[in-house]
């Protein structure tokens, strides 16, 4: 074997993959397209957001790369839903998109045991009864031979794009698909769809009166996405809101029939939660404005992204169009929206530990998966490159529960249901959501990075020391009594005269205040550690409740169900149910519980049996 | 007297109490053929013998007179012959009626082996299957295998074993408008309120504060909604409870009063002895009764007076406790001698009470009071208004009002929808007191889960268990 890991692609579930399993001691070689391509950013230039800001920093908790690239390459942060509760909250940042890139591209050439190599993957070798996956074939010929292998192949695989009457056979504008490994698979029998997803235009900032537009600033106190950062501190850039109007709309529903969504020159499902501003004008036809973020590309770039406004009418159309918002009447389009076609792989093919149950040996993460989104794919190739490096030591998967990770969610999620449309995170497909906070990603993976093997000495370090702090803060509070004097200063007090601060928090009025101001002690520590604590024990009973509300799917969960269980022998499951469980081949009964069409008897059927079996 | 008829204790456990002894089996073990009789013990002109298991009709078949026949047999068809004993000889003359897998109540091969009544025939035809191999079924292991095999869902068996156990013909209206589905519908109905509400939240919590709206105040209404129709439903529980179970009607009443002639009239027929002399019931005595469909179990009382006989006080003091224990208690008073600060004492210390002025036909009766029923024990008289009066105190006025209304029967359900309920409220005060709608959506699903248990969307082991455990033999 040439390498023991081969990842393709290096997008952000590759980079990922590779880095993960090149830092366990596997030699690995990521073969993409263009190394200058590595981490390009295809759509809007920001990082984070509501339950994908989560992803991050469980990627970051497990000793993934995305959190450090980000807080490298930072123009604007924000926490995102201050005002509403813990679990909602979550951190967004906007990125410079071509040195988020550069970073990303470096960490992987810097890596030990890790090389890039510039080709693009056609096929795979498979063992003689094709059970197994011994390598790839690539455009140039070459066979390079592996022990694993991960396919990220992004939007690229068979990608297609469409700009009105324009097509062409590429991943993102201007950049070639990879031809080839989408036909392969599906020769081979892997259940390959096609899906599309789109981007809006870009348009030059100085041709823009932005002194027309709304303005939106950061948080002026920036909170790092990686727990190896103390601080996130960089140059700042603001976003600036616009609307559309009914010129806009009107000028969208004449040409409508020139987009290939609606001529049918698509046939791929798109995001339902990113449609394009097309699908947003026919659908809602009674809003008379549709929200437009205007946020910059980067320092150095004069282009403008238009979040809101993905578009793949044709360029004229665009450009008309865009000029109807206040600020924009002499916009000049830079790069014009569009729609991509491409190849993906139904996840119910993979277990959750995202290894094909088709050929051994293989792993599919990111947008080849179904998802859509940096993080979610990030977040698959962590788990991935892990896996196929665990694989190779003999070492049993990591698989993720629901209950101590999205990741876990997003995972168990698409290779039960499978992927019907473009899967994105979202915050109420966790049931642990209030124990998912993001600022507690570290207490809930890093334990396990470190048991895999992949947090770092100083990472581990840094663990075991916020968390005697967060015990001596959580003393401290504690030890802080609220007395008749507290009460005579702010009368918020006087219901909890005699209890310890820890108590007091609870009541929201007093959770509301400045901390320090009241315990000056706890001024010493990070903030966003006291925060923690504060957030741990203000909501501790609803965690609580959120516990035992779980607890049964937990102990589903943990009940094991073997991959070759026969079905077929179990009577009473529905001809339906069987044809599904087997397709599905779950791992555990609480992730047969989750797939589609079988029933909660079956489930307690199946409980019985395997009761029976002991 | 002492011989208090007690018509609620369980089947008489003797019939099938040897094939349990010795035996670690389970109910996991479904390869086991298993049979058990299917109808109440007792003398009857028809008893039922039911068998079960995959080898149940070839096994049966060794010990009938005609196997070959009995192994032909298709589904749904009879075959006659006679069940032979272990030296041979037959015991009964049988009507086998075949049930072939999977079209049968188990959905395993099953026979319904029709034997004539009477406990010692039928304890010989048991004997014959437990020679040729068959295990006692344990109770409710018939559902089981309907259950384990597929045939029917969670809620479903349930109401089985609540039908199986059902003792008057109302009690079966309404277990089995459970078994088809009512329940569930009243459920689905509160369900999808709740379901709606999460997805409001769930809006909330999926979009940014700049997109999706923050007031989650708009759900109020539909959680308080939902939660009403929790507590109506949990509520329903003691009509259910009524049906299922029987409710213990009491007839208290100072001595002499004509309780024990009440007693009698209500039964029609001359169970308790009745006597001019006061204190005539020392003991108390019980009788089931079919109280316009509501199976009651009817207890006289000793008559309520200082006494100084040691006997006749620990009956009255029994009497008293029977009193405090009854779900409703109907107190008589001799219309002759009119109301003595005893009975005011009663009266107001159970102010639910039903009160009966008995003995009008007599002529020296008082007029009937305000808020009592005119009864005559000798005549007859105001029977059928005592009887209404006791219905509604025991239905809390929630008159039954046939099928149209789901209830539920057993506690479990009650105490799933308590905590829905429960945590209903929670969402409601978190939300007025300012919470997070991610405090709220916690509630939600808890109470959500809660009412997944009774439809069996929610299953637990332990429910399974204590399901199964609860049922009688030979279901
Ligand atoms: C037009 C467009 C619009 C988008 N819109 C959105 C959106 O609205 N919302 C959203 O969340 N996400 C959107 N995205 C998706 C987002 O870009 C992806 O989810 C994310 O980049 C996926 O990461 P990935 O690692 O799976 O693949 P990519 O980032 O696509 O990277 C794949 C990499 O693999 C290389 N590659 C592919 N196949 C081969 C091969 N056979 N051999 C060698 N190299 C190969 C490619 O050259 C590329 O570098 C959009 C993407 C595009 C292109
Ligand atoms: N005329 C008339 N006599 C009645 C009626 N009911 C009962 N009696 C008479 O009242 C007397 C007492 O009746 P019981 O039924 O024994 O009274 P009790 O309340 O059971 O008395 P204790 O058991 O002694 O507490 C008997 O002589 C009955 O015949 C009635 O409705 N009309
Ligand atoms: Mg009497």
């Amino acid at each position: 074997m040439d390498y023991d890991v081969i990842v393709v692609g290096g997008g952000h579930a590759g980079i990922e993959a590779a880095l993960a399993a090149a830092r366990l001691g596997r030699s690995t070689l990521l073969v993409t397209q263009n190394p200058d391509a590595i981490g390009r950013m295809s759509c809007n230039p920001a990082i984070g957001g509501l339950s994908k800001g989560n992803l991050v920093r469980e990627v970051d908790a497990l000793g993934g790369q995305m959190g450090l690239l980000i807080d490298a390459t930072t123009i604007q942060y924000r926490l995102l839903n201050r005002s509403r509760g813990p679990a909602v909250q979550a951190p967004r940042a906007q990125a410079d998109k071509s040195a988020y890139a550069a970073a990303a591209r470096s960490s992987v050439e810097g890596q030990r045991g890790l090389r890039v190599y510039m080709d693009a993957v056609t096929g795979l070798v498979a063992s003689a009864d094709g059970a197994r996956v011994e390598g790839v074939i690539t455009e140039r010929g070459r066979r390079i031979g592996a022990r694993a292998v991960v396919i990220a192949s992004g939007t690229f695989m068979e990608g297609r794009i469409f700009i009105g009457e324009h097509r062409a056979a590429a991943g993102r504008l201007g950049e070639p698909a990879a031809l080839g490994l989408g036909s392969w698979l599906r020769a081979a029998g892997f259940p390959v769809g096609r899906m599309k997803t789109g981007t809006p235009a870009r348009v030059k900032a100085s041709s823009v009166d932005l002194g027309a537009l709304e303005l939106q600033a950061g948080d002026p106190d920036r909170k790092p996405f990686s727990f190896l950062n103390d601080e996130a501190t960089g140059p700042e850039l603001p976003c600036r809101i616009t609307y559309t109007n009914e010129r806009t709309h009107a000028i969208i529903r004449a040409n409508i029939g020139r987009s290939p969504l609606f001529s049918g020159d698509i046939t791929g499902k798109g995001p339902r939660y990113c449609p394009s501003i097309e699908d947003k004008v026919v659908k809602f036809p009674d809003r008379d404005r549709h929200q437009i973020f205007v946020e910059p590309e980067g320092l150095y770039t004069d282009e403008l992204y238009l979040n809101g406004l993905s578009s793949s009418l044709p360029e004229e159309v665009q450009d008309e169009f865009i000029r109807t918002m206040p600020g924009f009447d002499e916009a000049f389009m830079v790069r014009p929206g569009y729609a991509v076609e491409y190849d993906y792989v139904d996840p119910v093919d993979l277990y959750a530990s995202l290894e094909s149950k088709r050929m051994a040996g293989l792993y599919m993460a990111g947008q080849t998966n179904g998802t859509s989104g940096y993080e979610e794919a990030a977040a698959q190739g962590i788990v991935a490159g892990i896996n196929a490096a665990l694989a190779i030591a003999g070492e049993p998967p990591l698989i993720l529960s629901r209950a101590e990770s999205y990741i876990g969610v997003m995972i168990d999620d698409i290779v039960t249901l499978g992927a019907k449309e473009p899967y994105r995170m979202f915050t109420s497909r966790a049931e642990r959501r209030l124990a998912l906070r993001h600022d507690t990603a570290d207490r809930r993976l890093t334990p396990v990075g470190m048991r895999v093997g992949l947090a770092s000495t100083e990472r581990a370090e840094r663990f075991g020391r916020k968390l005697e702090a967060m015990d001596a803060i959580r003393a401290l509070l504690g030890a802080r009594r609220i007395s008749q004097e507290d009460a005579a200063r702010d009368p918020v007090f006087a219901p909890h005269v005699g209890e310890g601060l820890s108590r007091a928090l609870r009541d929201p009025r007093v959770a509301e205040m400045d901390v320090e101001a009241i315990e000056p002690g706890a001024g010493a520590y990070p903030e966003e550690w006291v925060t923690g604590v504060i957030l741990d024990l203000r909501y501790e009973g609803y965690v609580a409740k959120e516990g035992r509300l779980s607890a049964r799917l937990g102990k589903l969960d943990a009940t094991r169900l073997a991959a070759d269980f026969d079905y077929s022998t179990v009577p009473g499951l529905s001809s339906e149910s069987v044809e599904k469980l087997l397709a599905c081949r779950p791992l555990s009964l609480g992730q047969a519980s989750r797939i589609p069409g079988v029933r909660p008897s079956d489930v307690a059927l199946l409980a019985v049996r395997i009761a029976a079996r002991r | 007297m002492s011989s208090a008829v007690r018509a609620f204790e369980p089947l008489p456990p003797r019939l099938f109490a040897r094939y349990r002894s010795g035996m670690a089996k389970g109910y996991l073990d479904v390869e086991d053929d298993i049979a058990a009789l299917a109808t109440p013990p007792g003398t009857g002109a028809l008893a039922v013998v039911r068998a079960t298991g995959p080898g149940s009709v070839d096994r049966l078949a060794r010990a009938f007179s005609r196997p070959d026949a009995l192994r032909a047999a298709a589904g749904y068809t009879a075959a006659y012959g006679r069940m032979l004993g272990a030296d041979g000889r037959a015991v009964d003359e049988v009507v086998a009626l075949v049930f072939r897998a999977p079209a049968s109540y188990t959905g395993q091969d099953c026979v319904d082996v029709m034997c004539h009544g009477g406990q010692a025939t039928v304890a010989d035809v048991l004997d014959a299957l437990e020679v040729v191999g068959f295990r006692g079924a344990l109770p409710g292991e018939f559902t089981f295998r309907a259950f384990y095999n597929g045939k029917m869902d969670l809620s479903r068996a349930e109401a089985v074993s609540e039908l199986v156990s059902a003792r008057t013909s109302e009690a079966r209206a309404d277990a089995f408008s459970r078994l088809s589905g009512g329940l569930s519908r009243e459920l689905s109905a509160i369900k999808a309120m709740l379901v709606r509400a999460a997805a409001a939240f769930a809006l909330r919590l999926d979009y940014g504060e700049d997109e999706s709206p923050e007031d989650i105040v708009a759900e109020l209404p539909i959680l308080t909604k939902a939660r009403a129709a929790c507590e109506d439903l949990a509520d329903s529980y003691t009509v259910g409870r009524v049906l299922r179970d029987g409710a213990v009607v009491a007839l208290a009443g100072r001595t002499n009063a004509g309780k024990s002639s009440l007693f009698n009239r209500l039964l029609k027929e001359e169970r308790a002895i009745v006597s001019s002399a006061p204190g005539t019931t020392r003991d108390y005595l019980e009788a089931e009764l079919d109280l316009g469909g509501l199976p009651v179990r009817l207890v006289d009382t000793a008559g309520v007076r200082d006494s100084v006989d040691p006997v006749e006080a620990e009956g009255v003091r029994r009497s008293l406790l029977v009193a405090d224990g009854a779900d409703a208690v109907v107190y008589v008073v001799d219309a002759t001698v009119g109301l003595s600060a005893e009975d005011q004492a009663f009266l107001a210390a159970n102010p639910g009470a039903v009160m009966a002025w008995n003995k009008v036909d007599a002529p020296e009766a008082g007029p009937v009071p305000a808020g009592w029923i005119g009864v005559s024990a000798a005549t007859g008289f105001g029977e059928s208004g005592l009887a209404a009066s006791i219905r509604s105190s025991l239905l809390g006025g929630r008159e039954s009002d046939g099928a149209a209304t789901a209830r539920i029967g057993t506690a479990r359900h009650r105490d799933a929808l308590i905590r829905a309920g429960s945590s209903l409220g929670d969402a409601i005060a978190a939300i007025e007191s300012g919470e997070p709608v991610d405090m709220a959506a916690v509630d939600v699903a808890t109470a959500l889960e809660a009412l997944g248990e009774i439809t069996g969307e929610t299953t637990s082991e332990d429910i399974l268990e204590s399901l199964f455990s609860n049922f009688c033999v030979g279901k």
